[in-house]
């Protein structure tokens, strides 16, 4: 295991509202990792606190959400990057946590005493995917490519960038989710234009996209980051819950948080079931009140109360068409990504739409973090002919005198990419320039997304004299940084825009050094690597020595060392440190007439004037 | 170097779409940041570091010019300057009538928009076509007589009518896609 190629692992992560999961490229393919224990990881976007602090992450957490429904978090995505204000009431609707009043420019969820931000929320998900890649590759993973919505919009990214920080990943790239589905679904090498409906758990995305000999270019974006599979989970328990009103009047289900959680759970298990059969049976139970209702639904009462959401979706594919001036009749295929599309609903309407069968071979779980992998093969240096132009999905500009905008970058502009603006004062002395940075397609600097202010100092100058010239810059994460310098004195501002709604650099410093004092797991993880990579190497020496020296063993030492041998592989398959330990200490013992043979002839050849190669003894030793 | 060097193209008009975007792509593989991958043994280090940021300032510098020269309105706009032209800010004149013109049609737009005339919207969207059509014609045969001062100011005034109209155009269809069919 070189030193060099150990740099050079780069995972793909794809960080869902409902999911996460994590893939690499083998062989030149790319697949989903497994853990330890040899199981796909795939973890459930939940995090849950016990009591003691302690913390629980994916299914254990989500097996825990009835219990302690307000100290378990899902569906974190939707509040990245948000301040108060921006959380809507379906979103609310939605997240049955307590969220902190404290700070109106960043979100944080209440869990108990605490109040986190989304970043950590994020982070312990990132942490406990990067644990479990590392258990099953056996050795660290330090670099990633995390996917966003393609619809993020500059906060949002950034605080992705910043859990990925915060997990004590270096982020070597964001990707857009359609993008990074285009990329699992084109390796084939097909050219053409293809559009990707990206129906998440919480995000809708739509692209459109030009493959050509390897260059795949994104036409354009549209989306709406208020609009996923969440939307339609929430549809069908309020189905369920006016049926259960009007038969179990008793039952105040609504005023029940951990009658809701069970009822979440069921309603998620018929929904499933719903998208194979016709009618489906929601069955809730809570044994330990002897609770056991069961409660028929319809597939077209369902699709009725979905269809809205359906319909939104498909106004902003029609947008995403029109930008990219694309007509229906000119695209080769259709790509469904999230669970969602496995809904028979959608994937007729999206048929309808498009005016073609949507293309169904990759599992739209899985594409998303696969093309992930892809992209981090090729950052990694792997030499695939593959090169992403993506494209910002809004537009960025100032706020002018008055409460208008000045666009500087319009949407669907292909990233990276740079815009400037010339401007003056327009009092006498002015020494303060204030530059309000603003994303969004309204013409009014309210009904924008506020990015950012920030402040340039100049000299005393009449009004109008002063020329401030200012630039934009969208780098490849799609992140912009802002420049401004007063052209006559030189005066020079420079920032990489530090959101309204996120975390300054010192921020997710410090978040990350107080993660690194909790993290036991971390520790326990590391452990565990560093017991596999010892295992790996005595083993390695153990091998040779036994060519080198077994002859001069007893066949009785001999069976007992590649019996011991034999244990420590065993053991090291596994998440069990303790026993990895006790198998590598056992193997060790067993080993030490084999490592007294070796030493005695390092004796005798050091006397003969021998070098150390020529007797088998090797740096690698036993012990 | 101008952006019509850059990409290997004649300083003109009128530019061949399919040579700017084979130049483009070609371009694209060489300066893109994620093109700037680890040399053999060389890691995820200072250096490449070094060679991404460069490649960051490069490409954001093209892909703006090739935006520009992508369009005709901003690849006029861009040419009109190179040749000594006047910005719209320096010169706001619009075609005697065009002003009144606009405000009578806009006002229609909105009515239809409110109304949800679908029909009414389609066939304004078709009759802002042939007007951007139009006027982009005349804008080349202007480019064709320039540098003449006459001519220069000229395509002034027809470029700032042009933007009155794709502006209008961009409504419409905005408005079209979000209602659907």
């Amino acid at each position: 295991m070189g030193s060099s190629q150990k740099d050079d692992l780069v995972v793909g992560i794809d960080l869902g509202t409902t999911n996460s999961l994590v893939a690499l490229v083998r062989d030149g393919k790319p697949v989903v990792l497994r853990d330890g224990a040899g199981e796909r990881i795939f973890v459930p976007s939940i995090v849950s606190w016990r009591d003691d602090a302690s913390v629980l992450v994916g299914a254990e957490a989500r097996r825990r959400a009835p219990e302690a429904p307000r100290r378990t978090v899902h569906s974190i995505k939707r509040l990245m990057g948000k301040g108060l204000e921006d959380v809507t009431a379906e979103d609310r609707a939605l997240l049955p946590y307590e969220l902190s009043l404290a700070d109106k420019k960043l979100v944080r969820v209440l869990v108990g005493e605490r109040a986190v931000t989304p970043q950590e929320v994020s982070a312990l998900i990132l942490r406990e995917l990067k644990t479990r890649a590392e258990a099953g590759l056996g050795r660290e993973v330090k670099r990633a490519v995390i996917t966003v919505p393609a619809y993020f919009d500059d906060a949002q990214r950034q605080a992705t960038r910043d859990a990925g920080k915060i997990a004590g990943l270096d982020v070597l790239r964001i990707i857009n989710e359609p993008t990074a589905a285009s990329l699992a679904y084109g390796l084939g090498g097909k050219d053409g234009t293809i559009a990707v409906y990206d129906f998440g758990g919480g995000t809708f995305d739509i692209s459109i996209l030009r493959i050509q000999a390897g260059t795949f270019r994104v036409l354009s974006t549209n989306g709406d980051t208020h609009l996923g599979g969440d939307d339609l989970d929430r549809t069908l328990v309020e189905l369920a819950l006016s049926k259960l009103e009007e038969r179990e009047k008793s039952l105040k289900v609504r005023e029940d948080p951990r009658l809701l959680a069970l009822l979440r759970d069921a309603a998620e298990k018929a929904k499933i079931e719903l998208s194979s059969s016709e009618r489906a049976t929601l069955v809730l139970r809570d044994e330990k009140r002897g609770i056991s209702l069961d409660l028929p639904l319809a597939r077209a009462e369902y699709e009725r109360a979905a269809l809205p959401f359906v319909e939104r979706s498909l106004s902003r594919c029609r947008r995403a068409l029109e930008d990219a001036h694309v007509k229906v009749q000119d695209l080769d295929a259709v790509v469904l990504v999230g669970g969602v599309t496995r809904t028979p609903l959608v994937r007729a309407k999206v048929e309808e739409l498009f005016k073609r069968k949507p293309h169904t071979d990759v599992d739209p779980d899985e594409v998303v973090a696969l093309g992930a992998a892809v992209q981090a093969d090729v950052l990694a240096g792997s030499g695939r002919e593959v090169l992403l132009l993506d494209v910002t999905p809004l537009s960025l500009g100032m706020e002018t005198m008055g409460g208008g905008v000045t666009k500087l970058i319009m949407r669907n502009s292909t990233i990276p990419t740079q815009a400037t603006e010339d401007f003056s004062t327009f009092k006498d002395d002015q020494t303060l320039v204030e530059i309000h940075v603003l994303q969004g397609e309204r013409e009014l600097a309210k009904d924008c997304r506020s990015l950012a202010f920030f402040k340039l100092r100049i000299p005393p100058m009449p009004a109008s004299v002063p020329r401030i010239h200012v630039t934009f810059l969208i780098d490849a994460d799609g992140i912009l940084r802002v420049h401004a310098i007063e052209e006559r004195s030189g005066s020079e501002a420079s920032i990489e825009v530090v959101p309204v709604h996120g975390l300054t650099q010192d921020e997710v410093d410090r978040i990350y050094l107080d993660s690194l004092d909790h993290a036991l797991e971390d520790v326990k993880a590391h452990r565990l690597i560093d017991l596999r990579n010892e295992s790996e190497t005595v083993l390695r020496a153990t091998e040779k020595s036994l060519r080198e020296a077994g002859s001069s063993l007893s066949q009785d030492a001999r069976r007992a060392i590649e019996a011991k041998m034999r244990e420590l592989r065993a053991s090291a398959a596994t998440d069990d440190a303790t026993a990895i330990s006790a198998a590598l200490e056992a193997l060790n013992k067993t080993a030490e007439p084999l490592a007294e043979i070796l030493l005695n002839r390092v004796a005798e050849a050091a006397v003969k004037g021998k070098r150390l190669e020529d007797v088998g003894a090797s740096p690698e030793k036993t012990s | 170097m101008d952006h019509f060097a850059f990409f290997g193209l004649e300083r003109r008009f009128d530019v061949d779409a399919s040579e700017l975007d084979r130049s483009y792509l070609e371009l694209s593989r060489l300066l893109h940041p994620d093109r700037q991958v680890p040399m053999p043994g060389e890691g995820q280090t200072g250096s490449l570091a070094a060679r991404r940021a460069r490649a960051l300032a490069l490409s954001a510098a093209m892909n703006a010019a090739h935006a520009t020269l992508g369009s005709p309105e901003k690849r006029a706009e861009y040419l009109l300057r190179l040749l000594g032209g006047k910005t719209a800010d320096q010169d706001k004149r619009t075609p005697p009538g065009f002003l009144q013109e606009q405000l009578e049609l806009r006002e229609e737009v909105e009515e239809a928009k409110g109304a949800k005339d679908r029909p009414r919207l389609e066939t304004r969207l078709r009759e802002l076509e042939s007007s951007r059509d139009e006027r982009l014609e005349r804008v080349r045969s202007l480019f064709a007589r320039s540098p003449e001062k006459e001519a220069l100011a000229e395509l002034r005034v027809e470029l700032n009518a042009l933007k009155y109209v794709s502006n209008l155009e961009g409504e419409i269809r905005s408005a079209l896609a979000a209602e659907g069919p």
